[in-house]
């Protein structure tokens, strides 16, 4: 009986070895040939896959495996769902796998969150919170709650602000706070309030004497400002209403991360520092770093640890690689006409982005081939946002700028 | 083969190979268990390719022991109901070359330190309420002399309520302290055994026709036991230089217990069932019997070693030139499941006990180290029995860390390269299916564990009976966690030149 099991292991083993690597006897040419495979999984799951005209027996999420080498035309499809097709090729040993495919309906499922028309939405990523524009008055814009579903005025009706002409407002991710500035040509003011608090507004005007290049701050700690001018960072501290100038200079730019604040020197190098303590700043070597900090546009992707950035016409995926000196740059999508917003979706598989007044669907895939989907047209001119909490993109309807949800990943 | 079987008594040219077989059980386990680690940290893909070759063999393994405890179990099931007095009866002793049934006595040897009178006394019930004439037994009760006065006079009792029904019975009142020896059990039943052998001689009862049986305070023999035994021992040739073994039970106390000390101890007795297909190879556990006359020949047990189970099993192998053996009879010895006051006290103490079991593995130097000079002992069968000591003790302290760590590791940590690759995706699949493959011989040792435990105190619904076969899903943290760990503690302690404090196990009985 030991020797029968012993020789059971003594073949058991090593084929099943080798099955796992890839290699499978081929009866039609009577070799042993190693193998590839493809993986897919796609949301929403059980989907149908077809290789070539076959249908495999399993649904989605499956690995299809002993495929000889060469190349292949898989689709996938589900009732209610447009087809995802993509030739795939096939190499001895190895896996293509397509995760996270996002299957779009045929006929999208549009959820109206408000009946009134709106100009504009204003992301305020990572709070829960949109900012609606329906005119150029404090007084038009509202905040819409994406859990609630309900919208309320930004400002209570008895503000003293609420006349206040609008030019421009500006948010921080993560950050419930806003900083609006607007006013008269004689008499322009900054007010910075707090998008959960109807009366919690604070005029800042006199802490910023000079328009600033550039104004930000962090969620951790929303009473102190930045502002860049002229190459001077200065530190705006709210809750004493001190102004701090020079705080630092001779910056290029600079962003705020993780309680510290990254500069961009004049002679390009990154330094961190920690605000509010004066240890010696420190040289941050990441290539990675540089990329929110020589492009506004850069968002990122912490599943994956990836940028993306765009032009007008193309879209890219940064990452750090392996020599951490350099950074590794992909161009993902070419062909645009004006990208105006990119949104990771999906972990990092999808980017969700704004061509001119259209919304397309970017599924990255291992072989560079990516497919591009339409969605739906938005209202010309507007912003839409994509919550990764609700699943829902965010936009104003073409016709009647009434704000709408669609829900781009069917659970 | 003269050989002084002992840990600490090495002459000076054999302390650094003493040292280096000490240190090999311990570091071969950790070395596979952190290696594996490594690799699939390093070499995801090769780790994935180690795990299957290493899941292939453990599954195979457990189908191997899974058909035998089966046909062991058929075997137990179909013995239990066996008339042994009947079958001596139809012995020819002079075919067989055995000594008269009459002119065989036993010595039954039960070491007391701090079990209370009614933990006792059931064994000694067990033997009253079996079919063997107690007349022809001497009964012994070890007696450390630290035993609490309570103890003491509980032990006084029994002599006095039991001796008539025994040969006779004798409380060996093992003194603290002396010289040479450890605190340990196999020092307490050795003087015991010593008194016992200065008894026969005074009687004139030749060793040849002795069976000494060591049980613990809290075993309860079978009905069968000492006839079975006599059976055998009057069947085997070379009886003077063979031991039985017995399938031990933990059933005394099992109904009380929590599930997890109750599977851990069926699996202890499945194990047992197991190694008894394989005579060849069987090494005394917990209670046993063997020949008096190989136990005086041998040496009687180590005074110094705490393991006193196997060890006078490889005392015995080595000190007769690997001629001697155990036979496995089937019939049962039921013991304490290991328990506590508390949950918290419990689990403690099986934990102890364990690794006071895995301490076994402080045989594996001694032992070797007699191999090496063992001219008269056949190279294969020194490789042989070399390869399965070791052998027992890696895996049963690295085989549940591979299954429940390392077999997930690789797919966690895979690199670019590893998950780009059909292994990636083919390697969790198959592993998959082992285990699912594997679940069956769960599902054998937990319709086994019904069969054979105990009827309950009050009848178990159906839902309690379910519950039993429900547990079974625990084993994998149990055994982990009682059962490998203490097994690494023991072997981590050996590896660093450190000793176990000998740790009697609390008995509890509702």
């Amino acid at each position: 009986m030991f020797y029968l099991f012993l020789l059971i292991y003594v073949q058991v083993c090593p084929a099943l070895i080798l099955y796992s690597l890839g290699y499978i006897f081929n009866p039609v040419s009577r070799q042993v040939v190693r193998t590839g495979l493809v993986y897919l999984s796609t949301a929403p799951a059980d989907a149908d896959i077809f290789l070539g005209k076959s249908r495999y027996k399993y649904k989605t999420p499956a690995s299809i495996a002993e495929l000889i080498p060469g190349r292949y035309k898989v689709t996938v499809r589900k009732g209610g769902y447009r087809p995802w097709t993509h030739i795939v090729s096939i190499e001895a040993g190895k896996a293509a796998a397509f995760e996270k495919i996002i299957l779009i309906p045929h006929t999208p499922k549009i959820i109206p969150f408000s009946p009134e028309a709106h100009d504009d939405i204003i992301p305020m990523s990572g709070t829960g919170l949109l900012l609606l524009k329906s005119g150029n008055r404090l007084s038009d814009y509202s905040v819409f709650d994406l859990n609630k579903k309900i919208s309320r005025p930004l400002v209570a009706s008895g503000s003293s602000f609420k006349e206040l002409p609008v030019i421009s407002v500006i948010t921080q991710p993560e950050s419930e706070m806003i900083l609006v500035y607007g006013g008269t040509l004689w008499n322009r003011e900054y007010l910075y309030m707090n998008a959960e608090k109807e009366d919690a507004v604070t005029q800042i005007t006199k802490l910023l004497p000079e328009k600033p290049d550039q104004i930000k701050w962090s969620p951790d700690e929303n009473l102190a400002i930045f502002t860049l001018r002229n190459g001077s960072v200065h530190r705006l501290d709210i809750g004493s209403m001190a102004l701090y100038p020079d705080y630092l200079e001779g910056i290029k730019n600079f962003i705020l991360r993780d309680r510290s604040i990254y500069t961009l020197e004049k002679d390009d190098t990154v330094l961190r520092r920690t605000y509010g303590k004066n240890d010696e700043p420190e040289i941050v070597k990441d290539k990675i770093i540089y990329l929110p900090l020589t492009r506004e546009n850069a968002v990122y992707n912490k599943d994956t640890k990836d940028f993306l950035y765009w032009t007008r016409r193309e879209i890219f995926r940064a990452g750090q690689a392996e020599d951490e000196q350099a950074l590794a740059t992909q161009k993902v999508y070419t062909g645009g006409n004006n990208i105006r917003q990119c949104f990771w979706i999906h972990g990092g598989s999808h980017i969700l982005f704004v061509d001119k007044d259209k919304v397309k669907l970017l599924g990255l895939v291992p072989d560079g081939n990516h497919h591009v989907e339409p969605i739906i047209k938005i209202k010309r001119n507007s912003s839409v946002y994509y919550s990764d909490e609700t699943g829902y993109l965010y936009f104003l309807d073409p016709k009647g700028g009434r704000l709408n949800g669609l829900r781009i990943l069917a659970l | 083969m003269d050989y002084e079987y002992s840990r600490f008594k090495i002459p000076d040219d054999e302390k650094a190979l003493e040292r280096f077989l000490e240190i090999l059980p311990g570091a071969l386990s950790w070395t596979i268990i952190i290696g594996m680690v490594v690799l699939s940290f390093v070499r995801p893909m090769s780790a994935a390719v180690v795990m299957i070759a290493f899941l292939v063999y453990w599954l195979l393994r457990l189908i191997y022991m899974n058909i035998f405890l089966v046909a062991s179990y058929l075997k137990l099931a179909k013995e239990k109901d066996t008339d042994w007095m009947e079958r001596i009866k139809s012995i020819d002793t002079s075919a067989v070359r055995s000594p008269k049934f009459d002119d065989i006595y036993h010595v039954v040897i039960v070491p007391v330190i701090n079990e209370n009178r009614r933990v006792v006394e059931s064994g000694i019930k067990g033997l009253k309420t079996g079919d063997y004439p107690l007349k022809k037994a001497l009964f012994m009760i070890a007696l450390e002399e630290v035993a609490a006065d309570g103890v003491k006079k509980d032990i006084e009792d029994l002599r006095n309520e039991y001796k008539d029904i025994f040969l006779d019975f004798i409380i060996a009142v093992h003194p603290a302290g002396l010289s040479g020896e450890m605190r340990t059990k196999s020092a307490n039943t050795a003087f015991a055994a010593k008194q016992a052998a200065e008894y026969l001689k005074e009687k004139k009862i030749p060793y040849e026709n002795v069976i000494v049986s060591d049980f613990d305070a809290d075993a309860i023999p079978s009905r069968n036991y000492l006839s079975c035994l006599t059976y055998h021992f009057m069947t085997t040739p070379d009886r003077t230089r063979t031991g039985f073994q017995p399938i031990p039970l933990f059933h005394n106390n099992i109904w009380d217990v929590p599930p997890f000390a109750r599977i851990l101890d069926i699996g202890t007795s499945f194990f047992q069932l197991i190694e008894a297909t394989n005579p060849e190879k069987l090494v005394t556990f917990s209670c046993y019997s063997m020949s008096f006359k190989a136990l005086v020949d041998a040496g009687y047990w180590q005074v110094d070693m705490i393991p006193e189970d196997s060890g006078i099993f490889w005392k015995s192998f080595i000190r007769f030139d690997g001629e001697y053996r155990v036979v496995p009879i089937y019939t049962t010895v039921s013991m304490d499941i290991v328990t506590g006051p508390t949950l918290g006290k419990t689990l403690l103490n099986i934990y102890k006990q364990k690794r006071r079991w895995a301490w076994g593995v402080e045989n594996f130097p001694v032992v070797i180290r007699a191999f090496l000079k063992a001219d008269k002992i056949p190279l294969f069968k020194k490789i042989s029995y070399g390869y399965k000591l070791l052998d027992s003790f890696i895996s049963w302290a690295t085989w549940s860390f591979l299954l429940t760590f390392v077999s997930w590791l690789p797919a966690v940590l895979a690199s670019r390269e590893f998950a780009s690759s059909t292994a990636y995706y083919t390697i969790p699949r198959i592993n998959g299916t082992i285990f699912s493959l594997a679940s069956f011989g769960l599902v054998v040792c937990a319709v086994i564990s019904l069969l054979l435990l105990p009827r309950r105190r009050k009848r178990a619904g159906i839902i309690k009976r379910a519950g039993h076969v429900l547990e079974w899903l625990f084993i994998p943290v149990t055994i982990l966690s009682l059962s490998s760990l203490p097994a690494l503690d023991a072997q981590t302690r050996l590896m660093f030149g450190k000793n176990l404090a000998y740790w009697a196990a609390e008995k509890f009985r509702k």
